[in-house]
């Protein structure tokens, strides 16, 4: 008698569910990867006590005829590659046809599909993995798909899910880097029947991450965009005033995938701690192209990780586009500022459950209404017009695009044409109060400008100086006039975009630390008359081996002397012989983080130091020529956010913020 | 306890034992002087563990006894007293020491003498003596050269070498070594031991007397005493390898450089106001053509330029020190001429004065980028 036999499919499915179907998040994952496939537009996703007692996902695609769907139902049954070159070239997201036999093996799965053109739609129903029920049924264009009671067959799973918060808070963070994946999909997420993110849908990422992390957030994102040969890197990363401390804000996404891959957000990191220490994690989008042929995706069953043909390179391409991205070139001064942060929100009434667990949600639901678009203009007509009134149905308006959601559920076909033709009739239906704004827009504009003038007669000889300056600056927009100085510290300061507050020492601690920075680029070494044999382990020594002449180029005079072993010839001139291996050993470690410090990265401390010995102190009283030569200086340098310590230096108030500060947004 | 003494006797003895004072006691008697009147003769100690020193001086005692008084206000009451002579009473009762000089009148809180770890003489199997004059050159040629970072413990002391009659004392901070040797008399032995320069420091202010006087050395694995006059010192030793200074000293040159110690010395003085000391330091010394060109640059401030004429002898050579390690040397070069040796501008120079073979002091160059 053999022992041996092939298992029949239903046990076949329920070992593979175990591959693809981890946890509830990874149910939703694969569904909307699905719709998303299926060229949906609207997806919308809803759950219950954390997705496993109920998890649905509908979607307004292309649907299937009864037959596709009896086959998405079988085992590698997939409608997205024919042949085996095709795995070489993958352009969609799912390709394996796991996920619908594995979902449906280890829940009561029902799924409902129609087809434009087909007066009615096609019915699934599975339990546990049983022979599939099939019949007819009238529903809306698309896919819904609904999974209750996840792992009820699979007790020993089941017993490894976390909680129900848990399980809730890995859907919402999966959803909400889809959405940043797809900004041309609108995503809605309920979770136990409240609405926990919606994204507008209409292609704009800004407009994306902004409904999702709420307006302080939108206002401190700089763009990237980077491009070579083979790697185009989009995207937005938050500026310093706005860093988390953990990764859970950064989503990269590699040819519409999303992907965690240790090189890229290493390269982030260093990037953005080159400039300031190591104090927390920046919100990072960051959507990558590359060739589909460089990359390999088939490497995890859940495709959550991603292998490059050439590491080096695309840590070096997001390094830089990073590196470009908060490294203002030539901008004025003004477009860096950290903006004011608003008066929080108070949610008296709240479960407090809700706002633990979702802390980036709370203040959304409620910002929704008044999220401006990309484009100024509309961006005031949007915040007027929600502010008025609730948005009836009715009135298009730009506003409406983010509460879509209040259609009934059935209006899908219509819906594509009917925002389609809402965005047309926005602009001729509005314009006159378009106009209207315009107006107001300019008569502020011609304040500021008065004001400028204002200041000018006041401080006499300054304004030769000041239109000297602006003449040879050229490009740069109008620069930051000094008014006054508040509490000896602090500079007040404006231009054509609103008013700003510097903190003088911060400031100058920043052009000091800069000026001082850029002095470390020739160090003299001493030589050691008694070396210093150092042990490393086998992969230091390799790093030292491959990174000699770096170490070279630092001051840093090594040779090997054993296996492991170096001998220590030559310091860096300025660094006590006591601290030379702690440094080296300082070097290795970033070594480790494919990061290659900089001479002045070494002397991060002392230089911050010196810089704040040197800076002028709050309490010093400047007059308008100094003020002026620290706004002009603090424009130069590489990074004028944040002092050497992570303070900032700068705050803004926009004259919007001011506007609505004095509730004069209705004009 | 009650005893008269003179003023300035007991204000250098209380300087002298104060040295040993612990800065952060562990303990409060560890921040006292011990003071202990006997046989007209007042006692003083004071030690942190580490080091112990007493010091011994004529009084006119009246009532015999000891007490620990807090060694920071006593030596700052002394200090200030306004008379040449100085009485001192401790009221047992009280608890309290008076202090009287003229018409001022003190009276400071004082703890039990029973506390208070007594010096033990060290019993040291070895000892040799040595004239102070020759321990004080040895000290003072080399103690300048010391580390004084404490995480390599060994570079903070001077390497004391006996060797048959000879004796030898090194020092060095890794990047520049200082070799001072004297010939003993009526020495045979071996020994070595590395001595914190901190005591030596402290010893070489101590030995500035005019008469040459013998001091005798003590010693074992662990400590040293020094005993001269009135002062009884004994330390720690640093324990651990010194590197073999031997290797390090080249034995031969291609260049020698005759130069004028005054001279140069001036030189340098004037460079380091553009090399500076809390940047990197930098001179650069070119020798060619009887002549040594000395340039320091420095971005921040500016440049220097000198010129010195200078008896060469071998190839001409460019090479880089740190400004501070040649003035360094220049404050006890005390010959008229002396000798740079070098072979090329990346390795180890040598300073020595003329005609004197006994003191050797080795230089690292500095590497300047584009080198």
């Amino acid at each position: 008698m053999s022992f041996v036999h092939v298992l029949d499919d239903s046990t076949i499915n329920k070992i593979a569910a175990g591959e693809v179907v981890e946890r509830p998040a990874s149910v939703i994952k694969e569904l909307i990867e699905n719709a998303m496939d299926a060229k949906a537009d609207r997806i919308e996703v809803e759950i219950m006590a954390g997705g496993t007692s109920f998890m649905r996902v509908s979607d307004n695609g292309i649907g299937m005829s009864m037959e596709d769907a009896k086959m998405a139902i079988r085992r590698h049954a997939t409608s997205k590659i024919f042949k085996v070159e095709d795995l070489m070239d993958i352009d969609t997201l799912g390709f394996r046809g796991e996920a619908l036999p594995s979902i449906s093996s280890v829940s009561r799965f029902t799924l409902q599909t129609r087809q434009a053109g087909a007066e009615l739609g096609t019915e699934v129903k599975i339990i546990g993995g049983r022979e599939p029920e099939i019949g007819e049924t009238g529903c809306s264009l698309g896919t819904t798909i609904r999974v209750e009671d996840l792992f009820f067959n699979t007790p020993a799973r089941k017993k490894f899910m976390k909680t129900n918060n848990t399980e809730a808070s890995k859907i919402n963070e999966f959803i909400i880097k889809l959405a940043i994946s797809r900004p041309d999909i609108a995503f809605k997420f309920i979770n136990n029947n409240k609405t926990s993110v919606v994204t507008p849908g209409n292609g704009n990422l800004h407009d994306t991450l902004r409904s999702i992390y709420g307006g302080s957030v939108g206002d401190a994102l700089l763009g990237m965009d980077f491009a070579d040969d083979d790697i185009t890197i989009k995207g937005y990363i938050s500026k310093p005033s706005t860093i988390r401390s953990n990764r859970n804000w950064q989503t990269f996404i590699v040819n519409g995938r999303i992907i965690s891959n240790r090189a890229m957000s290493k390269a982030v990191d260093n990037a953005y701690s080159s400039l300031i220490p190591k104090s927390g994690y920046p919100m990072v989008a960051l959507i990558m192209e590359v060739a589909p042929n460089s990359i390999d995706v088939n490497v995890h069953p859940q495709k959550s990780e991603i292998k490059f043909e050439d590491e080096g390179r695309i840590f070096k391409a997001v390094y830089k586009a990073v590196l470009d991205a908060v490294r203002p070139h030539g901008e004025a001064l003004g477009n860096i500022a950290a903006q004011v942060e608003r008066p929080e929100r108070h949610f008296t009434g709240a479960p407090a459950s809700m706002k633990e667990a979702k802390p980036v949600m709370a203040p959304l639901i409620e910002d929704m209404h008044f999220v401006p678009a990309s484009q100024p203009m509309v961006n005031s007509v949007a915040s007027s017009v929600s502010h008025g009134s609730y948005t009836p149905s009715g009135i298009p308006s730009s506003a409406y695009q983010y509460r879509v959601e209040q259609q009934a559920k059935t209006l899908h076909e219509a819906q594509a044409e009917l925002s389609q033709m809402k965005r047309d009739s926005l602009v001729p239906s509005e314009g006159a109060t378009v106009n209207s704004t315009y107006t107001a827009a300019n008569e502020t504009e011609k304040t500021v400008m008065e004001n400028d003038v204002l200041v000018n007669t006041e401080t006499g000889e300054i304004i030769e100086d000041k239109t000297r300056g602006a003449a040879s600056a050229g490009i740069s927009a109008t620069p930051m006039v000094p008014i006054g100085q508040v509490d000896n510290t602090y500079i007040i300061a404006q231009d054509a975009n609103g008013l700003y507050i510097i903190d003088q020492h911060a400031a100058h601690e920043r052009i000091l630390y800069d000026r001082f920075a850029a002095m470390t680029e020739r160090i003299p070494s001493q030589q050691l008359l008694v070396h210093l044999i150092l042990d490393f382990s086998e992969r230091e020594a390799q790093l030292i081996e491959s990174n000699l002449e770096m170490f070279h180029s630092l001051g840093f005079g090594l040779e090997a002397s054993g296996p492991d072993q170096y001998r220590l010839m030559e310091i860096p001139a300025d660094i006590p012989v006591a601290e030379a291996e702690s440094t080296i050993r300082e070097i290795l470690v970033s070594l480790e983080d494919m990061h290659q410090l900089s001479a002045a990265e070494i002397r991060h401390e002392c230089l911050a130091m010196t810089a704040c010995k040197a800076a002028i102190k709050a309490g010093f009283e400047l007059n308008f020529r100094q003020m002026e030569i620290i706004l002009d200086e603090l424009n130069k340098t590489a990074m004028p956010y944040t002092c050497p310590h992570g303070r900032p230096t700068i705050l803004k108030f926009s004259s919007d913020e001011l506007a609505k500060m004095f509730k004069r947004t209705g004009f | 306890m009650k005893f008269t003494c003179q003023r300035n006797d007991l204000l250098q003895a209380i300087q002298t034992v104060a040295k040993a004072v612990s800065s952060k006691p562990q303990n409060p008697i560890l921040s006292g002087i011990y003071i202990k009147a006997e046989n007209n003769t007042l006692e003083l100690q004071a030690t942190d563990y580490e080091i112990g020193i007493i010091c011994k001086i004529e009084a006119e005692i009246t009532e015999p006894g000891n007490i620990v008084l807090t060694g920071r206000y006593i030596q700052e009451v002394v200090n200030n007293l306004p008379g040449v002579t100085v009485e001192f009473e401790y009221d047992r009762q009280e608890k309290i020491s008076h202090i009287r000089s003229n018409r001022s009148n003190f009276t400071l809180l004082s703890m039990s003498a029973d506390d208070f770890p007594i010096i033990k003489k060290l019993e040291a199997n070895k000892s040799l003596k040595i004239m102070d004059n020759v321990l004080q050159e040895l000290i003072g040629r080399t103690t300048f050269a010391c580390s004084n970072e404490e995480a390599r413990p060994v570079f903070t002391g001077c390497l004391l070498e006996l060797n048959d009659n000879s004796v030898v004392m090194v020092s060095t901070d890794t990047k520049r070594l200082a070799l001072q040797s004297k010939v003993l008399e009526d020495f045979e032995g071996q020994g070595k031991m590395i001595i914190p320069s901190k005591i030596l420091n402290e010893i070489h202010k101590l030995l500035s007397s005019d008469m040459p006087r013998p001091v005798n050395i003590s010693y074992n694995s662990n400590q040293i005493s020094f005993e001269f006059d009135n002062i009884y010192i004994s330390s720690r030793l640093i324990d651990g390898q010194f590197p073999d200074y031997h290797r390090v000293i080249p034995t031969d040159f291609g260049t020698r450089i005759k130069l004028n110690t005054e001279e140069f010395r001036s030189v340098i003085r004037r460079t380091a106001l553009i090399s500076r000391k809390t940047d990197y330091n930098v001179a650069t010394m070119e020798f060619a053509n009887g002549m040594v060109r000395i340039t320091s640059d420095n971005p921040e401030i500016g440049n220097s330029d000198e010129s010195l004429t200078a008896e060469i002898d071998g190839e001409n050579i460019v090479i880089s020190f740190n400004a501070d390690y040649i003035s360094d040397v220049l404050k006890i070069v005390d010959t008229k001429e002396f000798y740079i040796s070098l072979n090329n501008s990346l390795s180890p120079a040598a300073i020595r004065m003329l005609d004197d073979e006994s003191f050797t002091y080795i230089i690292t160059p500095v590497r300047t980028p584009g080198q």
